[in-house]
């Protein structure tokens, strides 16, 4: 029983009428884990953690809580709190009984409720605020009486759906570091739903992406970022130049890769290349990893692939410098690279020739998007 | 060519300004004039004149006397006429009490109800208020008379006939069921107006179906529930129809004893009187509503 994951969801599908929103969904969470469900808005994961709160019925599969399905409980027989995307709080009740509502419910003793709600405002540093009401409060501060009255009731779960959304980006990311220290602190699982993937990375122990209703891969922010499984995973993670490649040949620890039908070379590789019949793949690279090399330059040292270019045009960021290169004479695909170098700060004519760097172990191949 | 630009501009401008804030009327001005001046012909006119009629002394035979009296007043407030009002606040009352008790719980469905199915809903809803009232009270009459569809069931059972006509049962029948749709749109708007997120809310922090209803519903709901009331209480006050049609002297009303003075005693100056001191009952009403709301006792929802 106790090696039981918290929660477990086991082949979860829904639909919406003829709309098919979730299908064969598999996932677990770990007690005290920070669990992340990312994909952009109509992918499913919002379905995903309303099914797990039991706002929705999953049409099948389970939902194994503490290893006992609950799909078919309400949820107000669930030992799991949701803190809303718009907050929900009620408006007709003071900071202090919007906190106080599940406890009160419960029917626990005045004291401990007094007791407990005055801990839980202090935890979101709003102590001051029992008395107000909640409409006139900001958005930063709705969020955190939100949090405090979901995570007053002590539950062994928490499901957050896109909870710092309507924020501003300041503020959302001093929230980001807040939740986190929370979470820790009191050591409750979260469920995050979010379609925002720095969120995501700076937040959770486990992250896991979501696309048109499936996992397209589960794993640490590190594993996602940087060993994508396919190519909206690059794509949706960080940005990624994508280009279609075919498998020419894959010999003994070494692939002959033709990109965008044009260019070709040798990519020592130790698995097999995950690609289809007709050796049809992806081949992602992220654009601080193109190193841009001008004519006069020393190549890279180490293992990597050079390939000729043409500077055609430059983007200057502050700390970082945009470049737009054409490999490519047939396809008009332009590949980006971003430079924390300042050389690349002065600006060179676009036209200039210049040589591509690429670390073999910086070249992603993936599985090609699915044909439609 | 760019400083042209720009002095024609400031023309143009100050051309605009001359124009909204000189002697001639504005936009808004020239398009609240119809209605203004509808309301003031066909309302605010006769309405003022018609009042200003209970402050007159009435001649022979109803003849209007334009010379100034209390009389009318001091005859309504007579006490004789107590019980009257007491039996028409009495009937509203539990017209609006019956209305909200059937209202709430159509319109709690209704809210959970979309796009064509609550069309119908609502369209059905109407249907009393769009049928002519003569038609829908003579239904009525059809349905309680001594020898009506509810007698002849009742003797079908062989049971003996009961008089429903002319009893308050039937008067408040007939309130209620013209005064329905009043009662349930302000609900039904009010209701629809809560998140679905406040109720989920509660669910999710352990409240059963009662519960969250209690708590969250109910009291979010409470602004449609005064402004349902006040639009049951207030036509019901002045009906006379139901209590004419489907009531008897016994059950007659402050709406009767207006009407009255205007069709049989032809005293207008009295019926005048009356109906001013309805409104002004009324108006003390809603103006004690409006306070209680200035005190935050209904705060709306966001």
């Amino acid at each position: 029983m106790s090696d039981a994951p918290l929660l477990e969801l086991i082949g979860v599908a829904k639909s919406f009428g003829a709309a098919k929103v979730l299908s064969g969904i598999n996932l677990t969470v770990g007690h005290g884990e920070f669990l992340t469900l990312l994909g952009p808005s109509g992918c499913g994961k919002t379905t995903t953690l309303r099914i797990i709160a039991g706002f929705e019925r999953p049409d099948s599969g389970k939902v194994l809580l503490r290893g006992r399905d609950v799909a078919g409980l309400p949820p107000y027989k669930r030992d799991v709190h949701t803190v809303f995307q718009h907050y929900a709080l009620f408006p007709h009740y003071s900071v202090f009984e919007n906190v106080a509502f599940g406890l009160r419910i419960r029917r626990l003793p005045e004291a401990e409720i007094q007791a407990r709600v005055t801990e839980a405002l202090a935890l979101v540093k709003l102590a001051g605020f029992a008395d107000r009401r909640t409409t006139a409060l900001s958005g930063g501060q709705m969020q955190r009486i939100a949090l405090a009255r979901a995570i007053v009731g002590r539950p062994s779960l928490l499901l957050l759906d896109e909870p710092l959304g309507a924020l501003d980006l300041k503020l959302r990311r001093d929230m980001q570091l807040e939740l986190k220290a929370i979470q820790r602190r009191l050591g409750i699982a979260f469920v995050y739903v979010t379609h925002d993937q720095d969120e995501a990375m700076a937040m959770s122990d486990r992250i896991i992406v979501f696309h048109q209703g499936r996992i397209e891969q589960t794993g640490t922010p590190a594993e996602v970022y940087h060993r994508p499984r396919t190519s909206f995973v690059a794509d949706f993670m960080g940005s990624a130049n994508i280009l279609s490649a075919r498998l020419l040949r894959s010999y003994e620890g070494c692939a002959r890769i033709r990109v965008e039908d044009e260019v070709e070379f040798d990519l020592p590789r130790e698995e097999a290349p995950p690609a289809l019949h007709g050796g049809e793949l992806c081949l992602a690279v992220r654009p601080e990893r193109i190193h841009v090399r001008y004519e006069e330059e020393l190549p890279l040292r180490g293992d990597c692939v050079s390939l000729p270019a043409v500077l055609t045009d430059t983007v200057n960021l502050g700390d970082e410098t945009q470049m737009f290169l054409s490999l490519f004479k047939k396809s008009a695909k332009t590949v980006v690279a971003a430079s924390m170098d300042a050389r690349h700060q002065t600006e060179r004519q676009d036209g200039t020739p210049v040589w591509v760097d690429i670390r073999w172990k910086d070249i992603l191949l993936l599985e090609p998007p699915p044909v439609g | 060519m760019e400083p042209d630009l720009v002095r024609r501009q400031g023309a143009l401008d100050r051309g605009l300004s001359w124009l909204i804030r000189g002697q001639r009327p504005s936009a808004s001005h020239i398009l609240l004039a119809p209605a203004t001046l509808w309301l003031l012909a066909f309302l605010i006119l006769p309405v003022a004149s018609l009042l200003s009629l209970g402050f007159t002394h009435r001649g022979p035979y109803g003849a209007f006397e334009w010379v100034f009296t209390w009389d009318n007043f001091r005859r309504a407030l007579d006490l004789k006429y107590l019980p009257i009002l007491i039996r028409t606040v009495c009937y509203s009352g539990a017209t609006t009490a019956l209305c909200l008790v059937l209202g709430y719980p159509l319109a709690y469905f209704l809210s959970f109800q979309a796009g064509k199915r609550r069309d119908l809903y609502l369209a059905l809803l109407m249907i009393p208020f769009w049928t002519s009232w003569l038609v829908a009270i003579y239904s009525w009459i059809i349905i309680l008379g001594r020898e009506g569809l509810l007698n002849g069931l009742l003797r079908a059972l062989g049971l003996p006939p009961i008089a429903f006509l002319g009893t308050s049962f039937s008067v408040i029948l007939g309130l209620v069921y013209f005064y329905l749709p009043f009662m349930v749109l302000p609900l039904y708007a009010s209701l629809e107006k809560i998140p679905r997120s406040y109720v989920e809310a509660a669910h999710d922090l352990g409240a059963g179906n009662v519960e969250a209803f209690l708590k969250v519903t109910l009291p979010l709901s409470l602004p449609g529930v005064l402004a349902g009331c006040i639009l049951t209480f207030i036509p019901c006050m002045g009906d006379f129809l139901c209590a004419d049609f489907l009531g008897s002297p016994r059950t007659y009303l402050v709406g009767n004893l207006i009407q009255n003075q205007f069709l049989m005693a032809q005293d207008w100056q009295f019926g005048s009187a009356l109906t001013s001191l309805l409104l002004v009952f009324l108006i003390t009403g809603l103006y004690a509503r409006h306070r209680f709301e200035e005190q935050g006792l209904f705060e709306e929802s966001e």
